[in-house]
């Protein structure tokens, strides 16, 4: 069960970044001036992909309302944990610096717009299932976001180091 | 990478189903091993963990206030460990299974952390006066910001540090 030196050090780096990147995203600062417009951003985007496929909903803020039903994105729902954890995990790998920005960098884009689909998911499970809304929001999403997170990951490393992919699981 | 996907999708059914379906009997695994540890606080040394279906509610004998902790919220990280190891080539291997089988002890002994993090945030912040009278405010700070971190990334930050770390260990790659 030995691991190899490199991986140790891969794994203590991505713990150390990822509760680094964790903390600055819950600095009051950064959330009043950077998460919540991001986050009212993001329901802008989400709210009028559902007006395009005919779903009648307004926003305010970070809030998408309905006739039936309204989600509001906070914290933990707005994909920053998703991208930090992707971040985290390239920025640790041994790969050369512009490869790890630029991967990290096209992930977190990637998941983002995988958050659009999450958001107007779950409106729509709201509106039509509610009775399954909860375990998608708690449970599926969560997990498939971060699933995806991985898989952008594993993506990324058989690409700048074929070496390593070679080893992957 | 289309069958690991494809793979990856399946371990994901599969776990939602048996989180879904295995909550409330391995509550009732939770609850014993997470009262001892809890009795480490002397604050809490009384306190009793009762599974109760997806929740966990802790009693007491002494005025100690009661709680609900919803435990299948701290739990349902193992839907991605199912689906990361279903997603590794030959994912009915011996070494596979060993290495999740490992993974799983693993991921118990963080459920257990992770419930008396957030039995302690319970206790330290949403108890009112007794929380007041218990907990300083800096020991409310590190218990809430605690549960935060762990319930926003660190559950699957432990996932990914398992999986990773037996998937390639020696034992699974050779």
């Amino acid at each position: 069960m030995a691991l190899a030196r490199r991986q140790t050090r891969f794994l203590l780096v991505f713990a150390v970044l990822l509760i680094a990147f964790y903390a600055i995203i819950t600095i009051d600062t950064v959330d009043t001036h950077v998460v919540l417009p991001f986050t009212a951003g993001l329901a802008r985007l989400s709210g009028g992909a559902l007006n395009v496929i005919g779903e009648r909903v307004h926003v305010d803020s970070t809030v998408i309302a309905g006739p039936k039903f309204a989600v509001d994105i906070r914290g933990g729902c707005n994909g920053l944990e998703a991208v930090v954890f992707v971040c985290a995990a390239m920025l640790a790998f041994h790969a050369p610096m512009r490869q790890r920005l630029m991967g990290a960098a096209a992930a977190a884009v990637i998941l983002e717009g995988l958050n659009v689909i999450r958001i107007d998911s779950l409106y729509l499970l709201g509106v039509y299932h509610r009775n399954i809304f909860e375990t998608f929001h708690l449970a599926v999403w969560q997990t498939l976001m971060f699933g995806a997170a991985v898989l952008l990951f594993l993506i990324w490393t058989s690409r700048v180091a074929p070496r390593n992919a070679a080893e992957s699981p | 990478m289309l069958l690991r996907v494809l793979r990856f999708v399946g371990g994901l059914v599969l776990g939602v189903w048996i989180w879904w379906a295995g909550a409330s009997v391995y509550n009732h695994l939770l609850a014993p091993a997470t009262e001892l540890l809890l009795h480490a606080d002397r604050r809490l040394a009384a306190a009793a963990l009762v599974p109760q279906e997806r929740n966990i509610f802790v009693t007491s004998a002494t005025p100690l206030p009661t709680a609900t902790m919803p435990a299948d919220q701290l739990t349902y990280n193992i839907i991605l460990l199912l689906a990361l190891f279903a997603s590794n080539e030959r994912a009915w291997c011996r070494a596979n299974l060993r290495a999740l089988a490992l993974a799983l002890a693993i991921l118990f002994a963080s459920h257990c952390v992770s419930l008396v993090i957030s039995i302690e945030s319970t206790y330290a912040v949403r108890q009112g006066a007794w929380s007041e009278q218990h907990y300083s405010s800096a020991a409310a700070s590190f218990w809430l910001t605690s549960e935060l971190v762990f319930r926003i990334v660190g559950m699957f930050g432990v996932v990914f540090a398992a999986w990773w770390a037996l998937s390639h260990s020696k034992s699974v790659s050779t």
